[in-house]
Parts: C-alpha cells; sequence; structure tokens
C-alpha cells in the first residue's frame, strides 16, 4: 500500500523533470574500455540486487564539490539573490529578509549528484559489477534510491568518503541496499529496525564491503591500472528531503558510538 | 472541471557537518510536563504513531543534546528528486517539493494520505536517530503527544528531555 502512496505522489510531482537527470560528466560504460583516460577517474563497484517492486534499488554518491565548483554555485545564487531581492524585502514587510544562505535557489550549473544505474553494467554474476567514468574527486556514498534518479534515503547519520583519482580504477568493493523495516536477504545491512517503519514511511539501509586482493575482478577489467578504495568516515550531514540512515559500520574505518560517527582508525569523533 | 492543489513541503535546507545548539538547555526544574494521562488499550493500539522516547539513565543535559540533534533532521519532505547540485560544505536551500494533484478525487485523497505521510517520515527520521543512543519508544494519548511535539522549538526539546529522564515512568512500551 505505501509503495502504491509513493508511486501515486511521484506521479503528482511537478516543478521540474519527474526524474532528475545524470551529470553529463559521468558515464556508466557497458564494456570494459581498452585503455583509461587519463584526465577521468573510474570508479568499480559490484552492487547487490535488491528492488522495490519493479525498481532496482541503486546507490546514490556525491563528488565533493571542487572550490570552483562552490564559487560559481555562490556566485550565480548571490547574482539571483540580488535580483530578486525587492520582492523579498516587500515579501517579508516588517519581518526578517532571508540571508543569501536562507535564499531557496535552484542551482543549474554544474552537477555533483548521481546514481547507479544497474542496468548499465559491465558483468552480471551473483552481483553486478558496474563501472562508472566520472571526474576525479572525492565522492561521498550519500544514500540510496530506488530506481537511478531519486533519493529515497540518505546516510545522514553517518557514512564514509573515498578520492578517485585520474587515470586509474578505484575500486570500491561490494555495495549493498535494500528495504530494512524488516530482515534483508542482502547481507551486512543493519536491518529489522521495525515494520511499522513501513507504514506510510520508507527506510533503506546500504552497507559496503572494501574491496582487498582477495575480492574477484573480472577478466576484462584486470589488465587496467587499479586501486581500492581508501574509505574514510564522515560525521552527520543533513539532507532534509530524504529519509535518514547511516551506512552499516566498516570494520576499520567507520564505527558508532551512541549515535555517534567514529572515525575507527583513529577512535575520534567523524567529521 | 480540473481543479488543482497544490501542496508545499518545507524547503529543503542541505547542511553538511550539522552544527549542535549553542544554546544551553533549559533548567529542568522550570520545565512543565503535559499531562500523560493513562496507558488505556486505545493508547497501546496507537502507539506506533504516538510515542515519547525514554532512557532514563541518561541524564537530562545528554537528552536535550540527543534529542536536539535528532530533531534538527526533521525539516521535511517525503519524497524526493536527486538534487544535480549538492554544495556538501555550503549550507544552502533548494526549493521545496510541490504536488500538484490534477482533479478532486485525486486532491481528496492527497489532503489524507499527506498528513499520514509526513508523519510516519518525522516518526522514521526521530526512531532512526534515537533507537542506537539507547531510547526505547513509550506510547502517549495523542492529546499529551501533541502537547510535546507542537509549539516553540526550545520547550518542546526541553519537555521531550525531562519526559526521556525521568526516572519510574511506567508507560507501555512500543516495540513493533
Amino acid at each position: 500500500m505505501t509503495r502504491l502512496l509513493f508511486a501515486f505522489l511521484t506521479l503528482l510531482t511537478v516543478g521540474g523533470p519527474l526524474v532528475a537527470a545524470s551529470p553529463p560528466d559521468v558515464t556508466q560504460l557497458r564494456a570494459a574500455p581498452a585503455a583509461l583516460a587519463p584526465d577521468r577517474a573510474y570508479l568499480l563497484l559490484r552492487s547487490g540486487k535488491a528492488k522495490s517492486g519493479l525498481y532496482a534499488i541503486e546507490h546514490v554518491l556525491v563528488r565533493a564539490p571542487s572550490a570552483g565548483d562552490l564559487n560559481a554555485f555562490r556566485a550565480a545564487r548571490e547574482a539571483a539573490y540580488r535580483k530578486e531581492l525587492s520582492r523579498l524585502q516587500k515579501q517579508a514587510k516588517d519581518g526578517p529578509v532571508p540571508t543569501v544562505d536562507e535564499f531557496v535557489f535552484d542551482y543549474k550549473g554544474v552537477a555533483n549528484a548521481f546514481a547507479t544505474k544497474r542496468s548499465d553494467n559491465i558483468d552480471v554474476g551473483d552481483l553486478v559489477t558496474m563501472l562508472i567514468e566520472v571526474p576525479p574527486g572525492t565522492y561521498i556514498l550519500y544514500g540510496t534510491g530506488v530506481g537511478s534518479r531519486g533519493l529515497v534515503t540518505c546516510n545522514c547519520l553517518g557514512t564514509v568518503q573515498f578520492e578517485a583519482k585520474a587515470g586509474i580504477i578505484t575500486d570500491m568493493g561490494s555495495l549493498y541496499a535494500d528495504k530494512v523495516h524488516g530482515e534483508s536477504p542482502e547481507p551486512h545491512l543493519e536491518d529489522n529496525l521495525g515494520k511499522s517503519m513501513f507504514n506510510y514511511g520508507f527506510v533503506l539501509g546500504q552497507a559496503v564491503v572494501p574491496a582487498t586482493s582477495a575480492t574477484p575482478v573480472i577478466a576484462s577489467l584486470q589488465g587496467l591500472p587499479r586501486v581500492a578504495a581508501d574509505y574514510h568516515a564522515v560525521g552527520l550531514f543533513r539532507e532534509p528531503g530524504a529519509s535518514i540512515n547511516r551506512l552499516a559500520p566498516v570494520p576499520g574505518v567507520l564505527r558508532y558510538d551512541r549515535g555517534k560517527v567514529v572515525d575507527d582508525r583513529t577512535g575520534k569523533a567523524a567529521k | 472541471m480540473t481543479m488543482r492543489y497544490a501542496f508545499l513541503l518545507t524547503a529543503l535546507v542541505a547542511v553538511p557537518g550539522l552544527a549542535q545548539s549553542s544554546l544551553a538547555p533549559t533548567d529542568p526544574a522550570t520545565v512543565q510536563l503535559p499531562d500523560i494521562g493513562s496507558t488505556t488499550p486505545e493508547v497501546i493500539k496507537e502507539g506506533g504513531k504516538f510515542f515519547a522516547f525514554v532512557n532514563p539513565s541518561l541524564t537530562y543535559a545528554q537528552a536535550y543534546e540527543d534529542i536536539s540533534e535528532c530533531r534538527s533532521f526533521l525539516p521535511t519532505g517525503v519524497f524526493r528528486q536527486l538534487p544535480s547540485f549538492v554544495p556538501w560544505e555550503e549550507p544552502s536551500v533548494r526549493p521545496p517539493i510541490v504536488y500538484r494533484p490534477v482533479g478532486l478525487a485525486a486532491g481528496i485523497l492527497v489532503s489524507i494520505i499527506m498528513p499520514k505521510l509526513e508523519r510516519g517520515q518525522r516518526n522514521n527520521k526521530l526512531r532512526r536517530c534515537m533507537g542506537p543512543r539507547g531510547y526505547r519508544r513509550v506510547a502517549l494519548p495523542e492529546a499529551a503527544w501533541l502537547a510535546l511535539n507542537e509549539g516553540d522549538e526550545l520547550q518542546l526539546i526541553a519537555k521531550q528531555a525531562k519526559l526521556a529522564t525521568m526516572p519510574g515512568l511506567h508507560l507501555h512500551e512500543v516495540t513493533e
């Protein structure tokens, strides 16, 4: 029933395309490349196959914006704010006028968030292997979605990030995601959170098993330069539109102490 | 005839590196709790909707911090498109999601389900945030729940923290 209600609301959503487009500089490859571009990074991951109804449950990643990205964002927002300021002042009457940080702004510039698309893969076995060509940078395991264009649950209560360098494949290991109100057949998840969490709500969970030297790599990628993702814990962040959860603990990288995110490398609170 | 109903959800604020409230907790001695009433079969039945978090092993200050932090996730939307740009280090406010059902029947349906979806989302957020911090849920009458969840935010946090850490409360635990 809840699924039907969500589908209904999805159909009603307007004010932009029903689904947001992936960034143009993110390409999910459907075959192993003969060689890697020296100025591009490549993310290799194996994903579980959980679905919600007809739709694959996908992994959402965000590239931490560069200084240039942020400057462009701030400049565009500042310009839009100045253009709207007299209207905002009239609207506020004698009340406080929103600051530029409080200004509601729909940025149309560079995109840095995307979801995986399991149908675009380079191999399907027990897990689905995906290779994604992306700009180099620091990537955050931001959350999970149903289908490749939405965000259902953020890892706002704790997650990990890693650096993807140019000219090399960064092996993210194996990722799992599923609905977690009940018991999930997907391994490594924090599940069984309470069946009533599926009554007019929807919570997905995510887990990552980092790559090691024993992690199988398909033959067509074995000749290409590759490094295991070096994960680091990330503390709480806010993404109010989504339901909230945390990435399952990653031994040696990420753990929790009474809800506080702990960097398991140092034993200190994660930032 | 086509009727259009627009449901605006709260504008979406994305802020990484969650800031803690810098305000000192209200003195618990000055905090007035609402009448918690009695645990009737109806209260137990509705406990999945109307509940409070309790953990009497914690101090009022600890509970105040936990509740404050977890409630900071509440500004809500029900269903999200994937944002194209996340500023990450930068506070920002994205436009609200707008639901525009077309037709009277769809409008009525949305007006019925939206409050349920929003309450479900809100309860899920609090449960996921408070549960790992060692809190149990206890059923409350709807009137007491409203008194603890509507009004001035700092007062609500103070009331909930005081209730959460009160010793000797005998309320029905919600486990589902």
